[in-house]
């Protein structure tokens, strides 16, 4: 079995060890005997989604949120059809902003997204604890009820200033999960994340994926069934070390 | 001495003589904090009468640069004040300060970046070198972006300045040509380099238009010789190394053609820190000889490829802090040509940072070739390890010790007389203090 995966922007949203979750998806892969081909992708390139079964991007600086938010506009159309087809998306607090329909930031611009998450971003005006920014540790548990598998907690590293409110009456999009410890999308709703079909958008760094291989596990095994159209079981692996990494945060909250 | 100083500095002077025969490390920062709530404006007052005051700061690299400064200044017998490595706040500076007296002639501080503007304000410094700007503990410093700006808008508040910046970091090229009331010289590694920018570049884009720039080389991170098509590159620098080369542990450097510099250290990232002081004291008017002697015999500060003999081994200590500084050290490991024997440790104490993240920003795939034997330990050795297993080092060359004096048994406990330890800023101040239990 193959797996195609675009890396949206790997030079200007690289923060936070975000690309920990390549490395992880790739190995993870190829330790099964799946092969994963990846593709970098960066702004002012031609990105064509029906060849990719996943897709990954990760956190950036104020400054490349901006250059990538030109570009994702130019990316829109064909983003939206890979979406309804079941591509696999992962999206990491600064994508996760601009997959919403706007950011509005500490200045007062207005960041067009894309809307495939029905959400919004206010950057925080008011001091959350020590800072503005919403900086920590993170534990959550994953309320999206297509995740069938029984480990449901994340943990990850939170640093964004960011606040990401869900469309309330939305009928599309849900959020990821919610928060047992730390702040997510908004340290007000308890909510972290959001999903929309196979999009998943969160503010997890840590690297996400390293720390939480079922999670990891739940994306490859989605992209494999919707690529093939047959159910299908990972090989189990051997995740003594990274369950004493996720556990560790679980046992100093 | 004026009374608005003399009663701070007697006050500063006996808890510092106290705290000798208690801790030393809190006898570093403590006085300055008492003296600052006394007179906030301690270190001015103490500060401005002293002719040549010196501030070096940056990401990488400041300890190393500022060291060796001292060192060459010391060997001329100037008369200097500077504040010991890890005491680089505010309050550091303030301690360092109680030693002032009225023969001081020279100031020479080492600044956290974070911590630059309010000391700025106070020292209003006469010669400011910046070494780099990578990113670094983002939970404690902010985006770079962030830190650039702040050092932008305090430089247009100072008055005029030496200033002494890397031509190979576009964030501080950028910063130079805006600070157009001060002097501004610039220095440059430029040696053939068939490197190409890693994952972990931080500043790869123009700071005017944020396109991407056009590598000419690359020396390690996004230092090297660039240009953008809007027109923006490195501006000419007054002091260049036209190459240099290793021998017997040494880095042989070749600045404008000129002078050869012999210095005992390795890692190209010591080339530029010998550099900045050697721009830096030849502004000083120092003999070119002079430093070239002084920094022969040059001792590698603290945790700065610091070599430790213990029970017949010989430790090399390499801090760690950040994927910029982790991705040097593997570099300069690699170039020994030799499978090691290391102990890496991992803390995240709010010094360390505490987001561990950084650790997937580190090509530990470069590493894992050259591993003979790694004990893994630390607060964070969980993560560490689970990084290495996802750099495909095999177990049967890792060992997970939680324990830091079991971890470091072990590790003497090897067949290899050189052994090399990596850990991260709080966990060096552990492991020394285990060592010195050896003595």
């Amino acid at each position: 079995m193959i797996l195609n995966l675009a890396h949206l922007y790997p030079k200007s949203m690289n923060i936070y060890g975000d690309r920990g979750n390549i490395i992880t998806l790739v190995k993870r892969c190829q330790w099964r005997n799946i092969d994963i081909l990846i593709d970098e992708i960066e702004v002012d390139e031609p990105f064509n989604p029906t060849k990719y079964d996943l897709v990954f991007s990760g956190g950036g600086q104020d400054i490349h949120q901006l250059r990538i938010a030109n570009d994702l506009q130019k990316k829109k159309s064909t983003i939206m059809g890979s979406v309804d087809r079941g591509a696999v998306y992962l999206l990491i607090c600064g994508t996760y902003q601009l997959f919403g329909h706007h950011f509005i930031t500490s200045t007062n611009d207005k960041i067009p997204g894309i809307g495939i998450l029905d959400a919004t971003t206010t950057a925080s005006k008011i001091k959350i604890g020590k800072t503005k920014r919403m900086i920590g540790n993170i534990i959550t548990e994953i309320t999206v009820p297509d995740y069938t598998n029984s480990k449901k907690i994340l943990v990850g590293f939170e640093n964004h200033s960011g606040m990401t409110f869900i469309n309330k009456n939305s009928q599309t999009t849900q959020a990821l999960g919610h928060v047992i410890k730390g702040f997510g999308n908004n340290a007000e709703d308890k909510t972290e994340g959001a999903c929309y079909k196979n999009v998943y958008g969160t503010y997890l760094h840590g690297s996400l994926l390293p720390k939480n291989p079922h999670f990891a596990d739940f994306l490859i095994k989605t992209a494999l069934e919707n690529k093939y159209k047959i159910p299908i079981k990972l090989d189990l692996l051997n995740d003594d070390l990274e369950n004493t990494a996720h556990q560790f945060i679980l046992n100093h909250r | 001495m004026p009374f608005k100083t003399l009663i701070p500095t007697l006050i500063g002077q006996t808890i510092s003589k106290l705290l000798l025969f208690r801790n030393k490390s809190r006898g570093e920062t403590l006085p300055g904090l008492i003296v600052l709530k006394i007179n906030k404006n301690f270190i001015k007052d103490t500060n401005q009468s002293v002719p040549h005051r010196i501030i070096i700061s940056g990401t990488n690299g400041k300890t190393t640069t500022t060291a060796m400064v001292a060192k060459v200044l010391r060997d001329k017998n100037i008369s200097l004040i500077t504040n010991p490595s890890g005491s680089n706040l505010t309050r550091g500076v303030a301690t360092a300060s109680l030693n002032i007296n009225n023969k001081s002639t020279h100031l020479l501080w080492e600044v956290d970046e974070a911590a630059l503007t309010e000391v700025c304000r106070q020292v209003q410094p006469t010669h400011l070198v910046l070494t780099n700007l990578f990113r670094d503990q983002l939970d404690r410093y902010g985006e770079i972006d962030t830190i650039l700006y702040n050092w932008i808008s305090l430089l247009k508040r100072l008055p005029k300045l030496q200033l002494i910046l890397n031509a190979d970091d576009p964030s501080l090229v950028f910063l130079g040509q805006q600070a157009t009331q001060h002097n501004v010289i610039y220095f440059s590694v430029q040696v053939n380099s068939n490197k190409k920018l890693d994952d972990s570049s931080d500043s790869i884009f123009c700071p005017h238009c944020h396109k991407p720039l056009i590598y000419k080389s690359v020396n390690f991170s996004h230092l090297g010789q660039f240009s953008c098509i809007c027109g923006f590159k490195s501006s000419k620098p007054s002091y260049i190394v036209n190459s240099f080369s290793y021998k017997d542990h040494c880095l042989q450097i070749n600045i404008n053609n000129l002078s050869n510099l012999t210095l005992p250290l390795i890692g190209t990232y010591n080339v530029y820190n010998s550099l900045a002081a050697y721009a830096l004291l030849n502004t000083l008017n120092i003999d070119n000889l002079d430093i070239l002697i002084s920094l022969k015999n040059f001792q590698p500060a603290f945790g700065r490829q610091e070599l430790m003999h213990i029970k017949n081994k010989n430790i090399l200590t390499i801090l760690v802090k950040n994927p910029t500084g982790f991705n040097q050290t593997i570099e300069t490991l690699t170039q020994l040509n030799k499978k090691l024997t290391l102990m890496i440790t991992i803390n995240d104490k709010i010094a360390d940072g505490t987001d561990v993240s950084w650790l997937w920003d580190v090509d530990f795939e470069k590493l894992t070739p050259i591993i003979n034997k790694l004990i893994i330990t630390g607060d964070r050795a969980d993560d560490m390890t689970v990084r290495m297993k996802y750099s495909e080092l095999p177990d049967l060359k890792v060992q997970i010790i939680n324990d830091k004096l079991e971890a470091l048994n072990t590790l003497l406990a090897q067949e290899d007389k050189n052994l090399y330890l990596l850990p991260t800023y709080t966990a060096l101040w552990e492991i020394r203090s285990l060592i010195k239990k050896y003595d």
